[in-house]
C-alpha cells in the first residue's frame, strides 16, 4: 500500500537480531487474501495473528488439520480403562465386601465413574495438548514487546514471517510483503542483551528453596529422634472415649468390675451345645444323678432356649421330664461343675491311692454313676487318630509323656526338684484309667482332673475326641501282645526285641 | 458507521415478529475497536460505588459463612437441624440447589455451542463463571456434611493405612466423581475460553501488576492462526465432552435419591426431571444476574433483548417439563398402586409440608407460564421478578424432595417435623455471600463477555471471497450469512477511515 508507512529495517547491532517481519492489515478479508499469497509464495515459517479465528484462514494458510482429536480419543480410551481398573482393583481385589446384595464386580454400578473419568481425562488432555502443541505458555516473545502488535488481540490483523524461514531474505521478503498491500510493515528484533536473569531472581529462588526445605527437614528430624512425650493429637477421632475397657475397675457396679458376667440363665448365640454326647461325653437323659444333684446346688436356672427349645424336645423325646429340663437348662455349666466336684473327690481319693491302690478308688468314684458314652460320637478313622496324636503331643505329652506313662518332661523336672505340690499324673495304662469309658476320658480332657486344668477353651470338641481316640489307641497298643501284630512283621519285632 | 444493520424495525435492537428477520446479536454502532474498548473498560476503570457496597455485603456474608463452618467443625453437625429421621436436612438441599444452578453455564457453553446457537456468545462467559461459583458453593455443603471433615479425603480412592477403599457401587461416590469432574471441566472450559480475552487485557494493561497477572494467565497468547486452529478444535472437543457431562451430573445427583428405597425418591423419572430442573434453575439465575448486570455495566448492546428472550424461552420449556414431572409423579404414585408411594405424595401436597409444596408449585410451574406472553418475555423487570420466583421455587423443590420423604419414613414412631436452626438459615445466606463475592470479583477483574467470540459473530468478521469451502463454516449460521449478504451490498469502505481517525 503506497500510503502505508514503513519502518525501514534498522542496521543490526550485535545484541539485536531480526526475528520477524510484521505486516499489519485492517480487515479480515485483506489478511485472508494476503495469507493466500504468502502460502503460494512457498513460505513455511509464518503466521497470521488475529483477534478472533477468521473463517477460511486454515485453507488460506494451508494449515493441516491438527491431530488433537486423535490424542483426545486415545486419552478417552485410557481414562475409561483406568477408571474401570481402579474400581475393579479396589472393590474386587483389594477390599471386596458385600453391600446391598450387589455383586462384588458390578459393571453397571461402575459405569458412572467410568463415564466421569473418561470425560475428565479427555477434557484435560484436550486442553493440555492444545497448550503444548501451540508451544504455550511462552511468556517472553519479541512480538509481545511490539507496541503495534498489541492490537492483534483487539482489532488488527497481522502476518509475521519468521526470519528462520528457508525462503527468507531480508530485502526480498520485505518487498514481497509490501506487494501484499498492508497498512504497515515493521521488523521485529529480539534484543538478547536484556535476556539476562535479573540478580534478585537468584536470591529469591535461593531463599524459596531454603524455605521449602524446612518442612521436610522437620519431618525427618521428628522421625529420627525418639520422644518421651506422647504424640500430639490434633484430632482425637475415637482414640479417647469415655468408656470402660476390659479388665478395668468401675465404680458403677458393686463388684467394681467393668466386665460384666453373663446374665444368669442366658446362653450366648452359637453356644447352645445341645448334643450331650458330643459336647459333654454323657448319654442324654438316663440316670444322670451326679449332674442333677450338682445342678440343683447351682441355683435357679431358667429354661431360656428359645427356638432351639423345640429341637431339644425332639432330641430328648424319650427322656424324663426332669432330665430334659436339666439338659436344656444348664448347657455347659453343670457338667463342668460336676467334673469339678468329681475331680475334687477324685483328687482326694487319688491322693490316698497315689502310690498303689488305684483299683480301690473306683468304689467311691462319683463319676461312676454318670452315664458316660461308651462309643465315639465322631467318625473313627485313621485320619482322626493321627490328628489326635498330633494334638496329644502338643497338649498332653508334656506331662503325660509321649506314650502315656506319666513321664513327660514337666513331670521329670518336677520330680527332680521334688516339688511337694506336684501330683504325678495318672498313667494311662493303669487299670483305673483303662476301664474308663470314652465319655469320661473326654470329660477329663474337657474339664480337667485334679491338678490337670480343663482344655475346653484351647481344644475344640472334635479335637478333644480325636485325642481320646488316640488315647484309646495308645492304651490298646501298650497292652498288645505279639499275636495282635500281622504275621509278616512278627519276625522283625522279635529281632528288635 | 461500520456495522450496517438491516433497515427494519429491529435496527434498534427491538424484536420483530417476523421469524425470517432476526435481531442482530450486537446492536448499536459497534466495530471490533469499540467492542474491545467497551468490554475492557469495565475492568480498567474504577467500579461504581454500588460495586463496593455489593462487594462489602457479599464479602461479609462469605466471612460469616466461613465462621459458621468453623463453628460447625468445633461443635459438630448437631448445630444443624438434622435429626432423626431427617439426616440430610438443609445442607443437602443447598447442595442440590447450587449444583442445579451450576448447570446453565456449561449448558450454554457446550450444548448451545454444538447446536450453533450464536446468541450464546454474549452470555456464555457470564454463565460459565456463574456455574463455577455455584458448583463451589455446592461442593462445600456435602464436604462439611460428612461430620468428620478431616477425613473427607476418604471419599477419594487414595491409599491409606487402613487398607480400605471407597465403595464404587454407591451413588454417593458417583456423585463425588460427577461433581468434581464437572467442577474441573467447567473451570478448564471457562479458562480456555478466556485465554484470548485475557491476552486482550494484557495488551491493554497499563500498570505492572495487571501486565504481570494478565500476562501470566494469558500464557503468551498471540492470536496466531495456527494456535487458533488447534484452539477451535480443542474447544469443540471440550464442548462435545462437556455436553453429556452436564446431563450426567444432575442425573447422578438424582441417583443419590433414586437408587435408595425411600418412597418419593425411588422413581425412574428422577434423572430427566432433575436435569430439566437444573437447567431451569440455572437459566433463572442467569436472568437474575444478567438483567442488573447489563443495566449497570452498559452491556445492552451486547446482551440484547433477543438474548434475554431466548433465555426466557428455555425457561418456559424447562419449567413446563418440571411441571409435567410434578404431575406425572403424582399420577405414578396413584397408578402404581403402591400405598407407601401414594401416601408420600398425598403427604407432600396435603401434609405438614403442604406450604412448601405449594410454594414450589406456584413458583416453578405457574410463574414461568407467564413467559407465554411476549411482553413478559421481553421486559427486563418482569423476567427478573419471575427469575427470583423460580430461584425460590427450585430451592423449595429440593426441600420438598429431601425433607418430606425423609420426615415420614417407614417407621411411624420415628416421624418428625424438621425444623432448621439459625445455623442452617445463616449458612444458606452465607453461601449466597460466597457466590456473589466471587461473582463481583469476576465482574471487576475478568472479561465478562467473550470478546473474541462476539467479534466472530459480528458482520465485519465475515470474509466473502472464501465461500469455496462451506463444510468448514463452523461459525456461520445461515441466518447471519443472509444478513451479511444484505449488509455487504451496502457496506461502504468506511471502516478504515473510521478506525484510523480513532
Amino acid at each position: 500500500m503506497s500510503e502505508s508507512e514503513t519502518t525501514a529495517p534498522s542496521t543490526d547491532t550485535s545484541s539485536e537480531e531480526l526475528v520477524y517481519l510484521l505486516a499489519e492489515f485492517k480487515k479480515p478479508a485483506q489478511v485472508l487474501h494476503a495469507a493466500e499469497k504468502v502460502r503460494d509464495a512457498g513460505y513455511q515459517k509464518w503466521d497470521v495473528h488475529t483477534p478472533f479465528p477468521i473463517h477460511g484462514i486454515d485453507e488460506a494458510m494451508g494449515i493441516k488439520r491438527t491431530i488433537i482429536p486423535w490424542i483426545v480419543f486415545g486419552a478417552a480410551v485410557v481414562s475409561g480403562l483406568t477408571a474401570f481398573g481402579l474400581q475393579y482393583m479396589t472393590n474386587v481385589e483389594f477390599y471386596p465386601f458385600m453391600i446391598s446384595g450387589k455383586p462384588i464386580n458390578s459393571i453397571p454400578s461402575n459405569m458412572p465413574v467410568i463415564f466421569e473419568l473418561t470425560v475428565l481425562g479427555s477434557a484435560l488432555t484436550a486442553f493440555a495438548t492444545m497448550i503444548l502443541l501451540n508451544k504455550l505458555p511462552r511468556l517472553s516473545n519479541p512480538l509481545l514487546r511490539n507496541e503495534r502488535f498489541r492490537r492483534a488481540t483487539a482489532d488488527r490483523f497481522f502476518i509475521t514471517i519468521d526470519a528462520k524461514d528457508p525462503k527468507f531474505q531480508a530485502e526480498g521478503t520485505l518487498e514481497f510483503l509490501k506487494e501484499l498491500d498492508p497498512s504497515h510493515i515493521e521488523s521485529i528484533y529480539e534484543d538478547y542483551s536484556t535476556a539476562k536473569m535479573p540478580g534478585f531472581f537468584f536470591w529469591a529462588s535461593l531463599i524459596a528453596v531454603i524455605l521449602l526445605l524446612i518442612p521436610p527437614s522437620i519431618v525427618l528430624y521428628m522421625r529420627a529422634t525418639p520422644s518421651k512425650t506422647p504424640k500430639y493429637h490434633l484430632i482425637f477421632d475415637m482414640d479417647f472415649q469415655p468408656k470402660f475397657k476390659a479388665q478395668t475397675v468401675s465404680t458403677l457396679f458393686p463388684d467394681y468390675r467393668a466386665m460384666r458376667p453373663d446374665v444368669p440363665g442366658t446362653i450366648a448365640r452359637g453356644e447352645l451345645e445341645l448334643d450331650d454326647r458330643f459336647y459333654r461325653g454323657v448319654e442324654p437323659g438316663g440316670n444322670n444323678q451326679v449332674a442333677q444333684s450338682e445342678s440343683a446346688s447351682q441355683g435357679p436356672f431358667q429354661t431360656v432356649a428359645f427356638q432351639e427349645g423345640a429341637e431339644s424336645q425332639e432330641e430328648g423325646g424319650s427322656e424324663s421330664e426332669e432330665s430334659d429340663s436339666e439338659e436344656s437348662t444348664n448347657e455347659s455349666q453343670p457338667s463342668e461343675d460336676s467334673s469339678e466336684e468329681s475331680s475334687e473327690s477324685g483328687d482326694a481319693e487319688e491322693g490316698s491311692s497315689e502310690e498303689g491302690g488305684e483299683e480301690q478308688a473306683s468304689a467311691q468314684d462319683p463319676g461312676q454313676d454318670v452315664p458316660w458314652v461308651t462309643s465315639f460320637p465322631i467318625e473313627v478313622n485313621e485320619e482322626v487318630m493321627l490328628r489326635g496324636q498330633e494334638k496329644f503331643r502338643v497338649y498332653c505329652s508334656v506331662c503325660h509323656g509321649l506314650d502315656g506313662y506319666s513321664d513327660g518332661p514337666v513331670t521329670h523336672r518336677a520330680m527332680e526338684l521334688e516339688q511337694g505340690t506336684w501330683t504325678k499324673p495318672v498313667s494311662f495304662h493303669s487299670d483305673h484309667v483303662m476301664k474308663q469309658p470314652v465319655g469320661r476320658l473326654f470329660n477329663t480332657v474337657t474339664n480337667g482332673q485334679g491338678k490337670m486344668p480343663g482344655y475346653r477353651d484351647q481344644i475344640p470338641p472334635e479335637d478333644r475326641w480325636a485325642i481320646v481316640l488316640y488315647l484309646k489307641a495308645l492304651q490298646r497298643a501298650q497292652a498288645a501282645s505279639l499275636e495282635d501284630v500281622p504275621e509278616d512283621v512278627r519276625d522283625t519285632l522279635r529281632e528288635l526285641r | 458507521m461500520s456495522l450496517v444493520i438491516p433497515k427494519s424495525e429491529t435496527g434498534d435492537g427491538s424484536l420483530t415478529n417476523d421469524p425470517a428477520q432476526r435481531s442482530p446479536l450486537v446492536i448499536g454502532d459497534n466495530n471490533f475497536t469499540t467492542l474491545t474498548d467497551k468490554i475492557s473498560r469495565l475492568s480498567e476503570v474504577k467500579p461504581p460505588l454500588a460495586w463496593y457496597i455489593a462487594f462489602g455485603v457479599s464479602a461479609s456474608l462469605a466471612t460469616m459463612f466461613a465462621g459458621l463452618i468453623g463453628y460447625l467443625f468445633l461443635v459438630g453437625v448437631g448445630v444443624w437441624g438434622n435429626a432423626s429421621p431427617v439426616f440430610w436436612g438443609w445442607p443437602i438441599v443447598n447442595f442440590v440447589f447450587w449444583v442445579g444452578i451450576g448447570h446453565a453455564g456449561t449448558l450454554i457453553s457446550a450444548i448451545l455451542f454444538i447446536f450453533r446457537q450464536h446468541w450464546r456468545t454474549s452470555i456464555n462467559r457470564f454463565a460459565e463463571a456463574m456455574t463455577i461459583f455455584a458448583v463451589m458453593c455446592a461442593g462445600i455443603f456435602p464436604g462439611i456434611h460428612v461430620g468428620r471433615v478431616w477425613v473427607v479425603w476418604w471419599l477419594f480412592p487414595l491409599p491409606n493405612e487402613h487398607a480400605i477403599w471407597p465403595q464404587f457401587r454407591s451413588p454417593l461416590l458417583w456423585d463425588v466423581f460427577a461433581v468434581s469432574t464437572y467442577a474441573t471441566v467447567s473451570v478448564v472450559f471457562w479458562y480456555m475460553g478466556m485465554i484470548p480475552d485475557l491476552a486482550t487485557f494484557r495488551d491493554r494493561a497499563k500498570n505492572k501488576i495487571q501486565q504481570f497477572a494478565y500476562g501470566l494467565f494469558s500464557l503468551g497468547w498471540t492470536g496466531s492462526s495456527r494456535s487458533w486452529h488447534r484452539y477451535e478444535i480443542s474447544y469443540m472437543l471440550l464442548a462435545g465432552l462437556a455436553a453429556p457431562l452436564v446431563l450426567s451430573v444432575h442425573t447422578i445427583v438424582s441417583f443419590d435419591f433414586a437408587v435408595s428405597q425411600l418412597p418419593g425418591w425411588h422413581t425412574t423419572i428422577f434423572p430427566p426431571y432433575f436435569v430439566a430442573g437444573a437447567i431451569f434453575s440455572g437459566f433463572a439465575m442467569v436472568i437474575t444476574l444478567i438483567v442488573p448486570a447489563r443495566e449497570w455495566c452498559n452491556l445492552k448492546e451486547f446482551v440484547t433483548l433477543r438474548h434475554l428472550e431466548n433465555i426466557n424461552k428455555i425457561m418456559l420449556a424447562t419449567g413446563s417439563m418440571v411441571g409435567y414431572a410434578y404431575i406425572i409423579e403424582f399420577f405414578m404414585a396413584w397408578y402404581s398402586g403402591n400405598p407407601y408411594e401414594f401416601f408420600t405424595f398425598r403427604n407432600r401436597a396435603m401434609g405438614p409440608y403442604a406450604w412448601a409444596y405449594w410454594t414450589m408449585f406456584l413458583c416453578n410451574v405457574i410463574s414461568p407460564q407467564l413467559f407465554w406472553f411476549k411482553k413478559v418475555r421481553t421486559t427486563p423487570w418482569m423476567m427478573f421478578v419471575i427469575s427470583i420466583f423460580v430461584n425460590i421455587g427450585m430451592w423449595f423443590e429440593r426441600f420438598v424432595i429431601t425433607i418430606t420423604s425423609l420426615s415420614r419414613d417407614f417407621l411411624p414412631s420415628s416421624w418428625n417435623y424438621f425444623t432448621p436452626t439459625w445455623v442452617d438459615v445463616l449458612m444458606l445466606i452465607g453461601s449466597f455471600g460466597v457466590f456473589f463475592t466471587f461473582f463481583l470479583l469476576f465482574c471487576r477483574f475478568l472479561p465478562i463477555i467473550a470478546m473474541a467470540e462476539v467479534k466472530m459473530v459480528m458482520p465485519q468478521a465475515h470474509v466473502h471471497a472464501h465461500a469455496h469451502h462451506p463444510e468448514a463454516s463452523d461459525f456461520h449460521p445461515k441466518d447471519e450469512l443472509e444478513e451479511e449478504e444484505k449488509s455487504e451490498a451496502e457496506e461502504p469502505d468506511k471502516e478504515d477511515t473510521e478506525s484510523d481517525s480513532k
